[in-house]
Parts: structure tokens; C-alpha cells; sequence
């Protein structure tokens, strides 16, 4: 009598335990789209170079372009034969399903935005979603609305490439002062009053 | 009583089984994918919030108020560093942020950590990566050293005609400039000024703080 | 989600409360099994009482099993687990150690603890041997501590050393546990008159 109680008891703890595990599983919530690669791969996405397409390329390949930005700034004027899918719709189950098909084609979609860094986001997350035919334009829509107006796209920065020499910078700064201070002959220099700005604690960031 | 033995032998069969089958499930249940990262769509919506964001003028303030839970964080590489930095940033490679030494740095709370390359590309792309592994307290520098040498170092002077707060502001980003080693007119010529070399960046002769990063987690627990 | 107190889900002051929790349950698991006669944990060394090997080896695998299947289910991050680091030497010279004890004092330090709790003379004499046993320890640490400190292979875990992925490990646990179960019940049969 003993020995069926305790095994009772076990008995129970142990259907308590399987139960757990199946009520974990039958609750479990797979995400729809799971990262195809760890951070670790990731890493290597980072200013990538290849993935970048400068807008002079543009015509070369049939790139599906893709306009991130909102519904208003796409209407107000986009580059010709864009489809809008703003960044926030895109995990909407219809611009998913737009994306697999396009991969299903073999096509290379080409996502932009205002400049390089409204679409890199986009870009770097479905990337690491298995997209590996994304690709994102590296001058955006402000370069393209140079080359429209004919301009030069000179006046936008190559990503992550320094404007200055900065080290030789205060160096130059230095000695053109100094000749400056020379030849002002000391002690007339301008002064000026500088206020500092109160220190307004200012928050950044939250969620 | 034979009767309870065969019941009493018949469930210790079946809880016998029932592990190995839990076990053996372990095998072919894939579970989910890399449940420690921020899902995708999450991701997005954070990415697309800027709450990450750190203007120059704000990080400048930061800097100058000596605020001691400030990390900065170089991603170049180690040449564009040594080259030029802002005073006590660390520089840790992109490619290297989520090496074993490194990842500390990024996985903890005690430090607002403030990440910038060149521009803000590299800078953000880091930051997505490492909250997408849920590490907070990250901030990317708007628009990278190239802004904030050409909004604190370099500022444009205002046109005669705006408004008093644009001078203010020039004024007050004017006087952090010489606080980052812009030469200051007056000091020049006596030949020696606080603290800034004649050749190097800003703030070569400042030694960089050493940081001690508070592991999150672990700790020891005894056996039986 | 996982381990809660390093994610800072429970304050850090929640760690005795829990450690007295888990201490009194695991306690009243060991009576409740019989841990606390010495006979009967001795009885695995002679042959003649597989119980210990049981509640060790089912302990084992249902935790194997459960932080399995929590990590893959999310609610555990397996990274953030404190693994023991692993000192070959003393490792080995204390399990020796321990075994030895564990045979002539017919208690391993838990149950002695239990068996002490209940009231037996013979468990209390052990806790004294073992407060004995860690002031000698503690006075000569100097010399031992080259031993103590050898062989440093940080926490490795049998995915590292066999590479043995940790679902194949728990799977070869379970069958083995299951077939060790079964034929210590066997042997069970053939020597259940032993008196103790």
C-alpha cells in the first residue's frame, strides 16, 4: 500500500512535468520570419560595399526598386518605376509575400530612401531575414534628384569616408592663428563672450 | 496485491518511457530560433523610433560636463583612431564588437554608450545588430565625426539676420570647439595651452580613463 | 527571459529566499526517499539498495530535460548559465576523497545534514568530521592551493570537450538512466533479503 502511494506521487509529478513541457510547445509562438543568420554572420553586413548601388548603375540591372519612405514622400515625387512599401508596413504579410516572390523570380530588389541611412535599417534587417538579393541605394533619393536637375552629385558625402584630414586639422588651425596673431600684432585681438547655454538636461532616447 | 504490483510496474513503465521520449525529442525539436534576439519586426519599429540617436551638440555637452557614465565607443579601424578620436573613447573595431573581450563592453547597464564612425552608417548598423542581441543603453552619433567636426569644431557662423538663439547656439558651440582643442586666439601666442599637444587630435595628453566593466551575470552557485 | 536573477527580472535579494525554498524542498525530497539512514545510501556501494542511483540519476535527466526544453522554448537563456569551472587535479583527488567518505561515513554532506535534522547521532558525528575536515583543509589551503588551482579548464561542458551536442548528451542520459533502472530492479529481485 505504501509503495503505491509514493508511486502515485511520482506518478503525478511526473505527468505534471511531461504536461509542462507539451503546454510549452503547443503555446510556443514561432515567429513568421525567423533571422536565417546568427549576429556573429551578421557582422560581415556591415558596410558592406558590395550590397551598396550607387545610382549610376541604376539602369545596368533590372533592380525592382523598392521607395521606403511614407506614403507622402513617395507621392510627392519618386524615382520611375519605384513601388512604395513604406519601412513600417514591412513585415505587413502582403509586402512579405511581395518580397518571397520576388525572390522566387530571381529578381534584385533595390531599396531607397532619402539618403543612404533611411534605407540601411530596412536593408540590414531583411538581409539577415535570408533576402540575400537586397540591395540598397547608396546616394537616395537626394541623388537622384540631383541627377534629375542635372547637377553634380558631388555635394553628398561618400558614406563613412572622412570630410576632413582631422589629426592635420589642428595643426593648420594652429599655425594659421598664430600668423593670424602675428601679424595683428598681439593684443587687439577680438574678444569675444561666449555664454555658455545653461545645461538643459535633456533626455535622450527612452522605450 | 498483485494486482498493485502491475499497476505500480505498469506506471513506472510508462513514466520510463515517457523520458526517454521527452529526451529523445529534444533531437528533432528545433525550438525557437535563437530565442536571445530582438525579433524582426521589433527591431524595425526600434530602429525606426531614432530614440538612439545623439546629436553632436548634445554629446558635446555630455563630454565637457565630465559625465562619468559615458562610454564612447570608436568603431573605425585602430589606424583611423590613433589618427584622430574624441578624448576617452574606446576604439573596438566593427567587425570585432561581438568578440568574447569586447561584448562586454556593449552588455551591460552601468554606461551610456555612445557608438561613432566616421559618418553614422557603420555606427548604426553596429547598433542594430546589437540590439537585435537586446543590449540597451546604446546610442549612435548623429551623423558621425564628419557632423561633429562640422557642427562643434567647425561651426558656421549664423547669418546677421537670424534669430538670437542661432548665436547662441554658434557661441556655445564655438566655446566647445576650443574645449576639443580648436586653438583659443588669446592663448596662442604665450606658446602654452591647457592640455592640447601642438601636433596631435584633441586631447593627446589626457589619459584615457580605465573602465571596468561590471560583468552582468554570473554568479557562483555551490553543488550538492 | 531566463536565469531571472542575472536578467534582473527578481532582485539580487531574492537569492536566499529562493536558496531556502529549493534548500527545504530538496530536503524534505531526501527524507522523503529514505537519504537520511545511512544504511540505505551505503547500500548502492554494497549492492543491495539501488535507490540513491535512482533519485541522483532521475534528478539528473529531469533537469537536463527541463533547461533543455526551456532554453528552446525561450524562457531560458542557455549563454547566461554559470557553468562550474572544471580543476582537473582536484577534481579527481576530492572525488576520491568524497567517495571514500561517503562509504565509511555511509552520508554525503546534504544528508548528513538530513539525517542530523531527524535526530540521528550518527549524522550529527558526521557534520562534526566534516567541519573538522574543512578547518584541516582551510589551516593547510597554503600548501594545497597549487594542487587546488591545477588544471584550470574554465567551464567546459561535454559539448566542448566531446562534442557531443547537449541533446545528444541528454538522450544517451535518459536510455542509459532507463536501462539502469530497469536492471537494478532486476538485481533487486535476487537480493531482497538483505536486512537493514
Amino acid at each position: 500500500m505504501k509503495e503505491l502511494k509514493q508511486t502515485n506521487k511520482i506518478f503525478i509529478a511526473g505527468i505534471v512535468f511531461f504536461s509542462l513541457i507539451l503546454i510549452g510547445i503547443l503555446t510556443m509562438k514561432k515567429p513568421s520570419l525567423p533571422y536565417q543568420m546568427t549576429a556573429e554572420e551578421a557582422i560581415q553586413l556591415i558596410g558592406n560595399k558590395d550590397k551598396m548601388v550607387s545610382i549610376n548603375q541604376l539602369s545596368q540591372e533590372g533592380y525592382q526598386l523598392i521607395d521606403i519612405r511614407n506614403q507622402f514622400e513617395y507621392a510627392n515625387g519618386h524615382i520611375d518605376n519605384a513601388t512604395n512599401v513604406y519601412a513600417a508596413d514591412l513585415f505587413e504579410p502582403f509586402s512579405i509575400r511581395f518580397f518571397k516572390q520576388l525572390k522566387k523570380d530571381g529578381k534584385k530588389i533595390l531599396l531607397y530612401g532619402k539618403d543612404i541611412h533611411e534605407a540601411s535599417d530596412s536593408w540590414m534587417i531583411l538581409s539577415q531575414l535570408g533576402f540575400d538579393n537586397i540591395y540598397y541605394l547608396k546616394e537616395g533619393y537626394n541623388g537622384y534628384q540631383l541627377l534629375q536637375a542635372k547637377k553634380s552629385l558631388a555635394s553628398l558625402k561618400e558614406p563613412e569616408k572622412p570630410t576632413l584630414d582631422y589629426a592635420n586639422f589642428f595643426v593648420e588651425a594652429r599655425k594659421k592663428m598664430k600668423n593670424a596673431a602675428i601679424a595683428a600684432s598681439a593684443p587687439t585681438t577680438k574678444k569675444k563672450a561666449f555664454t555658455i547655454r545653461k545645461k538643459k538636461k535633456k533626455k535622450v532616447g527612452g522605450c | 496485491m498483485k494486482k498493485r504490483v502491475l499497476i505500480t510496474r505498469k506506471r513506472y513503465i510508462f513514466l520510463g518511457f515517457a523520458m526517454v521520449a521527452a529526451a529523445v525529442g529534444l533531437l528533432f525539436f528545433d525550438g525557437l530560433p535563437d530565442a536571445t534576439r530582438l525579433q524582426a519586426d521589433q527591431l524595425l519599429l526600434k530602429s525606426m523610433k531614432k530614440g538612439h540617436y545623439i546629436n553632436s551638440d548634445q554629446l558635446a555637452e555630455t563630454i565637457i560636463n565630465g559625465d562619468p557614465s559615458l562610454l564612447l565607443i570608436d568603431l573605425r579601424d585602430s589606424v583611423q583612431y590613433a589618427h584622430y578620436s574624441l578624448p576617452n573613447a574606446m576604439n573596438i573595431p566593427y567587425q570585432k564588437i561581438l568578440n568574447k573581450d569586447y561584448v562586454g563592453y556593449f552588455d551591460q547597464d552601468q554606461f551610456k554608450v555612445v557608438l561613432y564612425s566616421n559618418d553614422h552608417l557603420i555606427a548604426e548598423q553596429a547598433w542594430l545588430l546589437l540590439t537585435s542581441k537586446n543590449f540597451s543603453n546604446l546610442y549612435v552619433l548623429e551623423g558621425g565625426l564628419n557632423n561633429f567636426f562640422s557642427t562643434i569644431i567647425q561651426p558656421k557662423e549664423p547669418l546677421a539676420t537670424a534669430d538670437r538663439n542661432e548665436f547662441e547656439r554658434y557661441n556655445t558651440r564655438k566655446a566647445a570647439g576650443y574645449y576639443f582643442g580648436f586653438p583659443m586666439p588669446r592663448t596662442v601666442s604665450s606658446g602654452t595651452s591647457s592640455g592640447i599637444s601642438e601636433t596631435g587630435g584633441i586631447l593627446k595628453g589626457k589619459k584615457r580613463k580605465a573602465i571596468t566593466i561590471r560583468k552582468k551575470k554570473k554568479k557562483k552557485v555551490g553543488g550538492c | 527571459m531566463g536565469p531571472l536573477i542575472p536578467h534582473e527580472l527578481l532582485s539580487p535579494e531574492w537569492n536566499n529566499v529562493i536558496a531556502l525554498i529549493i534548500g527545504i524542498a530538496f530536503g524534505y525530497l531526501m527524507e522523503a526517499s529514505g537519504f537520511s539512514s545511512s544504511r540505505k545510501l551505503a547500500g548502492v556501494f554494497y549492492g543491495y539498495d539501488f535507490t540513491v542511483l535512482r533519485v541522483f540519476f532521475t534528478a539528473a535527466v529531469v533537469s537536463m530535460i527541463g533547461i533543455l526544453y526551456l532554453s528552446k522554448l525561450g524562457y531560458l537563456n542557455f549563454d547566461d548559465l554559470y557553468i562550474q569551472p572544471t580543476y582537473v587535479d582536484s577534481a579527481i583527488i576530492g572525488g576520491v576523497i568524497m567517495g571514500v567518505g561517503f562509504v565509511a561515513g555511509g552520508f554525503c554532506p546534504g544528508t548528513s545534514l538530513c539525517a542530523a535534522a531527524i535526530g540521528k547521532i550518527d549524522g550529527m558525528v558526521f557534520i562534526l568530521g566534516l567541519m573538522l575536515g574543512v578547518v584541516i583543509f582551510s589551516e593547510m589551503f597554503p600548501w594545497l592551493e597549487g594542487i587546488f588551482n591545477a588544471h584550470n579548464l574554465g567551464g567546459v561542458t561535454l559539448e566542448d570537450t566531446l562534442g557531443l551536442s547537449n541533446e545528444w548528451t541528454t538522450a544517451i542520459f535518459a536510455i542509459i538512466a532507463v536501462v539502469a533502472f530497469y536492471g537494478t530492479t532486476i538485481l533487486g529481485r535476487y537480493i531482497r533479503n538483505v536486512r537493514y
